[in-house]
């Protein structure tokens, strides 16, 4: 056997409590010291690192006893009484402890964080061998999803290397397939946690479906329209440019577009939608022709449109709320007809055209704050 | 399909009374020779039809694995030994928990272009069926000669035609293992695929996207045994360009059962390297020489940390319940 692996069950063969195995927790935050053992711990049990199946075998037992341990530290932590050997955890405190053993990391899994259409997102952390790191596991529901996760996580891989697209797009950690206590395979996407975001979703919610200032939109509509142009300029559609997958900062005027696993490259047809948003979709996905830069271009004043609080029931000719300025209006409207070949296709011109708008009808641009409702 | 069980008794049942007899196991083929007239098995003929694996209760992790070749000139002798080592390869992927309820189908494939019967395909079985099916195989032996057949259908086919639970179910690819020396065509032409399958497309596909969509759903390997035209460089390079790792070069084409064997134990983890699974297959009794050439053969695929070898994270993830996949168009 694998020297240090046997050292680590002689250890674990001994310890008849949690304290023999992590030992006296001296500093303040005992769960972080505790938490750093573990994952010390964690390392010499993983799996891959062993070629024999006797290892694999014995390194799999090793995970399992550890886990027991070290669900009894962290209930003995929370009830103050770890230390005294003596004294057993209130059995109601011992959390189950659910982990992710990647080839190359693993991942403590915690709270849900957000449930997508295709796939529940979940806060994990894992140790980069130096520090503890905070990211975001977003695990299919379905097998028979992977080729959406795949789509995503190729997609994201092209986008990673624009450095254009930094900032406006989630960074993945690693894609991997995913084994559930059935035994089903679920594909998950591992990205970096970004702070301070906020879909355009929760602000519509927040702001109780009220519309937003048209000043606001306005900023939001020209981070949407550059965004577009640097993914179309990678050969990408997003295929699902809705509210919720439109992420907002509001402290610096942001907008991070998530959810790529409706992504194709330009030319495929869209394979599948987001059944929540079917009507902010345009006619040419249902016709399953080619997916064009105007697929995204009309998704994107749709998502604008509904933020403007304008009532949508006529889609290509949407009734805004009288604030709403009429040039912006047309603007917007003119994203919105039906056929494809007669919307605009050039992103990056929206762009240049939309700032021309709102020079033409606020003036010189000035930052606007944008303040989301606390609790959002 | 695929509700019954396989069983080793039952096999070597009908061998021995096969021997004893003087009987082929390719009746069907046997009988269209003596009328002289190369026809279509009914239950071989996919037109408007589509092939099912599916889960049952004496089968509840039911796992696809089709295996297609080319029955044209120099590979005549292909299915006879698959017909032969049926048994082993059975016995092998259950005994040793490669998979677990393995349901198999054959095919054969030939050159649309010129063949009467290019495209035969049989149903996923678990039991002694897959050997009936076997029989119904009528082998044309004749081969275009230009060193190209119609494989490219055969993408096509599992890609759009057959519902697998193992993958739908469970996110567990199929396999797909096509044997043959020779080229496919460049694209899969629509009214190929009308007159043999039965669908109507708008216009032909690439066999760069088929195999592209294939493989979301389906582990193909491509077997090329090492005959005089199996050792056409330009051959072997057309493979790789379309499946890179997932061309198997063959020494031997008596190995292909013992080949597709130790390739489902390697992908699944169930064996470390090609060694291990030579192990195995002594164990069974296989031959030593076609173990060997399998060995060689799998060189490429085994002791490889490649995407191909590589394995689920192994998690204690609540299950959930798998309802609500994507709206699909």
């Amino acid at each position: 056997m694998n020297p240090e692996l046997k050292a680590f069950k002689t250890i674990l063969s001994k310890a008849k409590c949690a304290e023999d195995l992590f030992g006296v927790l001296k500093s303040k935050d005992q769960l972080a010291e505790a938490k750093k053992l573990y994952h010390s711990f964690v390392k010499v049990c993983h799996q891959d690192r062993y070629t024999d199946p006797k290892d694999k075998k014995a390194a799999d037992d090793a995970f399992k006893n550890l886990t027991d341990f070290w669900q009894i530290a962290q209930a003995k932590i929370a009830d103050k009484t770890y230390g005294d050997k003596k004294i057993k955890p209130s059995k109601a405190t011992i959390p189950v402890a659910i982990t992710v053993h990647s080839k190359s990391r693993i991942y403590v899994v915690n709270d849900t964080f957000a449930n997508g259409d295709i796939a529940d997102v979940m806060n994990v952390e894992y140790s980069d061998g130096k520090s503890t790191r905070k990211a975001l596991m977003k695990v299919a529901r379905h097998p028979k999803d992977q080729d959406l996760m795949a789509a995503e996580a190729s997609a994201l891989a092209k986008l990673a290397k624009a450095k254009a697209a930094e900032h406006r797009v989630p960074l993945v950690v690693e894609s991997i397939s995913v084994s559930d206590v059935s035994g089903k395979k679920r594909s998950a996407n591992v990205f970096e946690k970004m702070n301070g975001l906020v879909s355009m979703d929760a602000i519509l919610t927040a702001f109780k479906m009220q519309p937003l200032d048209p000043r606001d939109v306005a900023w939001m509509g020209s981070r949407m329209w550059t965004t577009l142009g640097i993914i179309h300029n990678e050969g990408l559609i997003h295929g699902a440019v809705v509210p919720s997958h439109c992420l907002i900062c509001a402290e610096n005027h942001g907008l991070v577009l998530v959810d790529w696993c409706y992504s194709v490259k330009i030319g495929e047809p869209i394979k599948a939608i987001a059944p929540t948003w079917r009507a902010l979709y345009p006619p040419e996905v249902f016709k399953k022709l080619p997916a064009t830069p105007a697929l995204d271009i009309y998704m994107a004043a749709f998502t604008l449109t509904i933020m403007l609080g304008a009532e949508t029931n006529i889609v290509h000719s949407p009734k805004f709320p009288s604030t709403v300025p009429r040039e912006m209006q047309r603007f917007l409207q003119a994203c919105l007809i039906q056929s494809p070949h007669r919307r605009p296709t050039d992103a990056w011109e929206l762009a240049a055209d939309w700032k021309t708008l709102l020079e033409k009808i606020f003036g010189k641009p000035r930052f606007r704050v944008f303040n989301v409702p606390a609790g959002t | 399909m695929g509700s019954s069980s396989w069983s080793d008794a039952d096999y070597a049942a009908r061998t021995s009374h096969r021997k004893a007899t003087g009987t082929t196991a390719f009746t069907h083929d046997a009988a269209t020779k003596s009328s002289g007239i190369n026809s279509l098995h009914a239950d071989m003929n996919i037109k408007g039809k589509r092939r099912e694996s599916r889960d049952s209760a004496a089968h509840p992790e039911s796992r696809a694995i089709a295996v297609v070749f080319d029955v044209t000139g120099s590979m005549g002798e292909i299915p006879v030994v698959l017909q032969k080592k049926l048994g082993q390869l059975m016995t092998i992927l259950v005994a040793k928990s490669y998979v677990k309820d393995p349901q198999i189908l054959f095919g054969a494939v030939g050159d649309a272009t010129c063949d009467s019967v290019p495209l035969q395909i049989g149903q996923f079985e678990s039991g002694l069926e897959m050997d009936d099916n076997l029989g119904k195989f009528c082998l044309e032996g004749g081969g275009g000669g230009q060193m190209t057949e119609s494989y490219e259908l055969i993408p096509y086919f599992f890609a759009r035609k057959t519902d697998i639970d193992c993958f739908d179910k469970r996110g567990d690819k199929a396999y797909l293992f096509t044997i043959g020396d020779e080229m496919p065509y460049p694209k899969v032409h629509k009214d190929e695929v009308e007159a043999l399958i039965g669908d109507k497309l708008e216009a032909d596909v690439s066999l760069e996207d088929v195999t592209k969509e294939l493989l979301t759903r389906y582990e193909w390997f491509h077997i090329i045994p090492q005959t005089s035209t199996g050792m056409t460089p330009s051959i072997s390079a057309r493979w790789k360009k379309l499946l890179g790792e997932r061309v198997i070069m063959l020494p031997d084409a008596d190995a292909v059962c013992e080949t597709i064997v130790m390739t489902v134990g390697l992908i699944e983890g169930a064996i470390a390297s090609a060694d291990d699974g030579a192990a195995d297959l002594h164990a069974a009794g296989a031959d030593r020489h076609t173990v060997a050439a399998a060995t060689t053969a799998l060189a490429v695929i085994s002791g490889s940390s490649r995407a191909i070898t590589a394995k689920a994270a192994s998690s204690n993830l609540p299950s959930v319940a798998a309802g609500d996949s994507a709206a699909r168009l």
